[in-house]
């Protein structure tokens, strides 16, 4: 929209990767049976104390070092107050004006490849709700309450982003980031990774922002990108026809289906959520100590990962980008340039195969292709003793059979597929390729590069498919004097 | 500080109360007595004396990440004051 410009954050919602609850020690396994993981705390039973979760503390530091935010000393927890059927209490415990994590920061990347740091204001730690379930008839709803107490991190960015585009490339990046440092699994279709945006516009070079729009009930990436696009065209097609009033600040749903964004029934008066500290909690306190046992456990981060392997192994940006997407998947690649192989047949073998491997016996790559046996057959390939072709049909097999890494080698012998280096043989299957082609050996004397392909098309057939072509090919031409 | 009527209203909505004009005159008053023998604490002089938000003293009262006993599910339902065989009912509710 020429003239104006977008203002966005975003409110991004992570469940931590505990076995159990922020408060209480029931599990939050995802699509149990309704309310079986759940107790006196959950359910918000008369007397029943919430106790915190210390793993949800470590994961809720991780989160916060994952994007270079201050970590604070002290926070405390607060009630924040409303009634809904999900709330068993009628308060939900949160972190209101003392959060235990501000100020970070995440690098995203342009179109133009330049890249631009979006503040995040603050993170705090709180607890789920509960869910409904509505009954498409009869006058109740079903409350399921096994979600309620899950550890949350929310995390607030700063309206620092500018087009959808923008808000895209920064989930993009802090999903990768928490994912990898095993604060959450952020899946966006269980519900682990939930995004809300505010949207407003301003006439270019105006100062202060124009009036902001949540819109709630984002379940994909592409639904946040989309709806804030809505929202960004519906609110400047009322600027320009003088109707900018009509733009108040509101809580919108997202209709999927019919990609526009729906104002909700109006709230009776503005929120008012009577925030003040939980009784029941005491101060949380975070000592240097903990930070630092942390920060040194933690993984090196996807985007400077990137970076280091377009640098380090010379490999292309969105070969190290492709890698990088996943903690597992950027292990397994650099266990095989470690165990000897090229960068880019590793990075080949990693997303081609390995991964293929594991989506096949839906286990971890590791454990689908072990790194000795995939470095042993990646080498062998690399060094020209196996042809890549036959190594990829062989895949399934070796794997199948759980070959060690030392009777890898054995496994290609026995079947005759090992190139062969004896020269003496190479030297008398070319001789009788040329032999068999002698028009294709004239056009090469004569200058035609390209006609070599059926020599060695002739000599591969010879040797049963066992010679090396890169190996082939020389020996044509020095037995041809080209 | 005195307690208004409106003051009064705006609470029992908050709370989901439904009161009467009659109510609202006598919690007016009743409330504003409370809140008036609170008020007795601004008396005191807190300069220089840091805010705290927990009085008792502690901090980091933590336990570890092991799952404990859960409830049976139709335990769980026992007080609710309408369920079905899983789940709590409640009178139908427009989404938040």
């Amino acid at each position: 929209m020429s003239g104006f410009e977008t203002v966005i954050g975003l409110e991004v919602h992570v469940q931590l990767a505990t076995q159990t609850k922020i408060f209480t020690s029931a599990t939050h396994i995802f699509g149990q049976e309704p309310n079986t993981q759940v107790d006196a705390v959950t359910i918000g039973l008369p007397g029943s104390l919430p106790v915190l979760n210390e793993d949800a503390v470590d994961l809720a530091i991780r989160a916060a070092l994952a994007i270079d935010a201050t970590v604070h000393e002290v926070s405390k927890f607060d009630r924040k107050h409303y009634f809904y059927p999900d709330l068993p209490k009628g308060y939900q415990i949160t972190q209101f004006d003392e959060p235990y994590c501000t100020n970070g920061t995440i690098s995203i990347e342009l179109k133009d490849g330049s890249n631009k740091d979006i503040g995040v204001t603050r993170i705090h730690m709180e607890e789920d709700a509960g869910k409904l379930v509505h009954q498409a008839q009869g006058a109740y709803s079903e409350v399921d309450l096994n979600r309620a107490g899950t550890p949350l991190c929310e995390i607030v960015s700063e309206p620092d982003m500018r087009s959808p585009e923008e808000a895209y490339a920064y989930l993009y990046e802090l999903k990768r980031a928490i994912k990898y440092s095993g604060v959450s699994d952020c899946e966006m279709q269980e519900g682990s990774l939930r995004c809300d945006a505010n949207v407003s516009i301003r006439p270019i070079g105006q100062e202060e922002f124009g009036t902001k729009v949540e819109v709630k009930n984002l379940n994909s990436f592409r639904a946040v990108e989309a709806a804030i696009a809505y929202e960004v065209q519906n609110q400047t097609a009322l600027y320009q026809a003088g109707r900018y009033a009509e733009v108040v600040q509101e809580t919108k749903l997202w209709d999927p289906d019919n990609k526009v964004t729906k104002s909700m029934r109006g709230k009776e008066g503005s929120a008012d959520y009577r925030y003040f500290p939980d009784p029941d909690l005491p101060p949380l306190v975070i000592s240097t100590d903990r930070i630092d046992a942390i920060r040194a456990a933690l993984p090196e981060f996807p985007h400077k990962r990137e970076m280091r392997f377009e640098s380090e192994y010379g490999l292309k940006k969105a070969t190290a980008s492709a890698l990088t997407a996943e903690k597992d998947i950027a292990d397994y690649f650099e266990a095989l340039v470690t165990a000897g192989c090229q960068p880019k047949s590793s990075a080949n073998w990693t997303r081609e195969e390995a991964t293929r491997l594991a989506a096949v016996k839906k286990c971890a790559l590791e454990e689908a292709a072990p790194i000795p046996v995939m470095a042993t057959l990646v080498k062998l390939v690399d060094d020209s003793k196996v042809a890549r072709v036959v190594a990829k049909g062989e895949c399934d097999e070796l794997f199948a059979n759980a070959q060690t890494a030392e009777n890898v080698e054995e496994y290609f012998t026995s079947r005759g597929m090992i190139q062969e280096q004896d020269t003496e043989a190479l030297t008398a299957w070319v001789a009788e390729a040329i032999e068999q082609q002698p028009q294709a050996a004239d056009d090469v004397r004569g200058g035609n590069p390209k006609a070599i392909g059926r020599l060695v098309g002739a000599t591969m057939k010879l040797s049963g498919g066992k010679a090396d072509p890169k190996a082939v090919s020389a020996e044509i031409m020095k037995q041809l004097g080209a | 500080m005195a307690l208004t009527e409106d003051d009064v209203r705006k609470v029992a909505t908050l709370a989901r109360l439904d009161l009467s004009d009659a109510d609202i005159t006598r919690m007016t008053s009743e409330l504003g007595t409370i809140v008036g023998y609170i008020e007795q604490l601004s008396e005191v002089d807190t300069d220089g004396v840091e805010p705290i938000a927990n009085v008792a003293g502690l901090q980091n009262i933590t336990r570890a990440d092991q799952p404990g006993t859960m409830l049976p599910v139709d335990r769980a339902l026992t007080n609710a004051p309408h369920a079905n065989t899983n789940a709590f009912l409640v009178p139908k509710a427009v989404e938040r």
